[in-house]
């Protein structure tokens, strides 16, 4: 049986961690709400888009920490990765060129789709009629083409 | 109303010939009558619009008989009647006999060569297919005002072509410099104003400029405020998206001067408007929406040409009123007129990108968000600031706020750095300290309770187990007796080698600062030791100490210790430089020997062997052990 991990005899986060923890734990009570949310009146796909979206914007936002402003180690990024702060496969994407703004790992899942293609978001705005307002079935994006 | 109102007509401080004031229009009596069909009706704004109800156009300049029309292509390129060549000229003739735009040069060299006027003249010969795309021009502006000497009321305007005329902005006259009728005393000081050196002249500016610095501070401070506030709610309104998506916030004063340039900056405006109508579910409308967008020609001199796009509606003004930016532009402007605010005030957005994004990261360096939050959290906050505004689009904005805190980041880095750590051990003995009331009365889980929130019951340097156990060892020793205390302290002083005669009462080693016994010691103050049963302070317990010690553990200095150190070393390195050798020297020995003891072997073998080869060695073996067989069996024979 592995050790059970409580406060008491966790390991301290990596140097740094103090600097975000109240971002993060801000996180962490808007995904709590919006778990708590009622889902009355929504489509049933309509009711996962809030996580989606939260969750997107945490990872966005130690993605930004740690590649753009270098305001975090190495160290204290691989931990937030293993801790389940971000989605480490999604940042593997935003890596690749014409994925810089996915919104979610589903979205270019092309095989669960009717025609094999990929979510309505990835389209580019100008590929697009102008009055088509988009939100993705799987994540509420309206729009994540790397172009727009 | 129902239909739709024309664009705003004009958009000049200088000339505003139909507009002075929002409720100013000027009175039918001083205008030509309206040809057939015209009816004239009343803007939400104030100012009169023009409709004709059998083509369904609506127009702000007043139309007047095709017989008068004719003449526009002799208006001068400036800012109004470049916009309305032909409204102007209209007016020109009826209203205002004193306007450079009648007497004007209708071809000085640098007179521009508007597209919409080539059309115009087109238009007329039936010529060419137009070509809809090509980039809007910016009319000429007055960019320079200066006021003239000794001339009341008359000031010198500069455009932005380098053109020069005179202007009244009492009477709101305007004329060009070398035509027309300039009083003479005006012809005088402009005279007098152009003999003046560079130097006086640059004098004059700068006068001029502080004069009107404080105003137009003033003025932009509240601009930017109202601009803040309605950017604030639009971005509010836009926060829930989920993609980063830009909207472009440039319905300010700035551009709507180059919107109203002729036909060719009508394509975005047209598809508005015509889906605006489509809304109206009207389908002769869009009918006419197409034919415009084609820049079909009106029938000779129809006054349908006006620059602004007119749409219409089904005929009698009543029904939506639609507020159109055009309206809300022409509001603006009218109200910079009020306020007697300068060219140069309306055109601040043009400021070269580095200095907005400069000016974006004084504010930014001003209010401090925090570097280490998100943009979503970070902009409510900046959204106050006037200067939020001196970049265009939230992208830039956030872009730039990235890029300054990464910068920030780093020296936030680099002084902490510089900081040095605090133990957490001694931070956590401090803390107990200070709330030595709570340690002495409350058991640790209540501790632990009441004091949660705290920074240093939160550290996570160190473990729950380990602040409870410093909790016990010290709610402990705050029970023991002076003398105990006294003694325990020495002894942890003896127990510490690194401690000499030379080191500071504040200057003490880890070792010692994290100990409970140090840290437990009662704060003493030096007066009041004896008096009241409390041992003596700390500092002279561990000054006695010090001086106890003996002389030669001098600290010594670092000369000295890398001298050591460099001798240490050195002995170390011979010492390993003569293992080497030895051992260097037992393998050669050894090899040596190996060598020797082969080479006996072989000489041996040499002996044995003889010259006649191995084969004669082998037999003669064999034959030594025939006689030895046979000797053995003669020692049988005999026995």
């Amino acid at each position: 049986m592995p050790p059970i991990r409580t406060s008491r005899n966790r390991k301290p986060p990596p140097e740094g961690f103090e600097e975000i923890e109240d971002t993060l734990l801000e996180f962490t009570n808007k995904m709590k709400d919006a778990e708590n949310a009622p889902h009355e009146g929504k489509r049933k796909n309509e009711s996962v888009w809030e996580i989606f979206r939260i969750s997107h914007q945490r990872s966005r936002y130690i993605y930004d920490l740690y590649y753009s402003k270098e305001a975090i180690s190495k160290a204290l990024y691989d931990w937030l990765l293993k801790n389940g702060y971000a989605d480490a496969n999604l940042i593997a994407k935003w890596k690749k060129q014409g994925y810089e703004k996915l919104c979610c790992l589903r979205c270019i899942q092309a095989k669960e789709n009717n025609f094999n293609a990929t979510c309505i978001c990835r389209v580019p705005k100008a590929r697009l009629s102008k009055e088509q307002a988009v939100e993705c079935i799987s994540c509420g994006c309206r729009g994540c083409a790397s172009g727009d | 109303m129902a239909h739709n109102l024309p664009t705003r007509p004009l958009k000049s401080t200088v000339a505003n010939y139909a507009y002075t004031s929002p409720g100013g229009t000027p009175t039918p009596a001083a205008q030509a009558p309206l040809p057939s069909g015209w009816t004239e009706h009343r803007a939400p704004t104030g100012h009169s619009y023009y409709y004709h109800a059998a083509t369904k156009t609506s127009t702000y300049t007043r139309p007047v008989p095709p017989s008068t029309a004719l003449v526009p292509q002799h208006t001068p390129g400036h800012t109004s009647s470049s916009q309305f060549p032909f409204a102007a000229a209209v007016l020109s003739g009826s209203q205002f006999p004193g306007d450079p735009f009648t007497h004007g040069a209708p071809t000085t060299p640098n007179y521009p060569h508007y597209p919409h006027q080539q059309f115009f003249q087109r238009g007329r010969g039936g010529g060419r297919p137009f070509q809809p795309h090509r980039p809007p021009k910016k009319p000429d502006r007055p960019k320079k005002k200066r006021p003239l000497p000794g001339v009341e009321n008359w000031v010198l305007v500069l455009t932005k072509l380098g053109r020069e005329f005179v202007h009244n902005p009492e009477t709101k006259e305007s004329l060009w410099l070398g035509k027309g009728k300039i009083p003479d005393e005006v012809v005088k000081a402009v005279e007098k104003l152009k003999s003046l050196g560079l130097e006086e002249l640059s004098k004059l500016d700068e006068e001029e400029k502080r004069a009107s610095e404080a105003r137009r501070r003033a003025r932009r401070a509240e601009k930017w405020k109202a601009t803040a506030v309605t950017e604030e709610l639009e971005e509010k309104g836009e926060g829930g998206e989920y993609g980063e998506y830009e909207e472009e916030e440039g319905a300010d004063g700035g551009q709507s001067g180059g919107a109203g340039v002729g036909a060719t900056g009508e394509g975005p405006r047209g598809k508005k408007r015509s889906a605006s109508a489509a809304e109206l579910g009207e389908e002769g409308e869009e009918e006419y929406e197409e034919e415009y967008e084609e820049y079909e020609e009106p029938p000779e001199g129809a006054p349908k040409w006006d620059g602004g796009l007119p749409a219409s509606g089904g005929g009698a003004p009543a029904g939506p009123v639609e507020f159109t930016e055009e309206d809300i532009s022409w509001q603006l402007e009218a109200m910079a007129e009020e306020y007697g605010l300068e060219e140069e005030d309306l055109q601040e957005e043009d400021l070269p990108a580095e200095d907005a994004v400069q000016i974006y990261r004084e504010m930014l360096e001003e209010l401090q968000p925090n570097p280490y939050g998100t943009w979503e959290n970070t902009y409510p906050s900046l959204a106050h600031d006037p200067r939020y505004t001196v970049l265009n689009t939230t992208k830039h904005r956030q872009e730039v706020f990235t890029a300054w805190c990464k910068d920030r980041v780093a020296i936030l880095k680099e002084e902490k750095l510089k900081q040095e750590r605090k133990d957490p051990k001694v931070q956590y003995w401090e803390f107990l300290a200070a709330h030595i009331k709570d340690v002495k009365k409350l058991y640790w889980p209540e501790f632990k309770r009441k004091h949660k929130k705290e920074k240093e019951m939160k550290d996570s340097k160190l473990t729950d187990k380990d602040r409870e156990k410093m909790y016990r060892e010290y709610s402990a020793h705050t029970k023991l007796s002076p003398t105990l205390l006294e003694n325990e302290l020495k002894k942890l002083l003896k127990s510490n080698k690194e401690l000499t005669r030379y080191a500071k009462v504040d200057g003490l080693p880890l070792t010692i600062l994290a100990d409970v016994r140090y840290a437990a010691y009662p704060l003493v103050l030096p007066g009041d030791a004896k008096s009241s049963g409390l041992p003596p302070p700390r500092d002279t317990v561990i000054q006695a100490f010090l001086s106890t010690l003996p002389e030669e553990a001098r600290p010594l200095s670092e000369k000295e210790l890398k001298e050591r150190q460099r001798q240490g070393a050195l002995r170390e390195r011979e010492r390993t430089v003569k293992k080497e050798q030895g051992r260097l020297r037992g393998e050669i020995e050894r090899g040596r020997e190996i060598l020797k003891g082969e080479e006996m072997e072989i000489e041996r073998a040499v002996k044995e062997v003889g010259r006649k080869g191995l084969l004669s060695a082998i037999e003669a073996e064999r034959e030594r052990e025939k006689e030895r067989e046979k000797l053995k069996e003669k020692e049988k024979a005999e026995s």
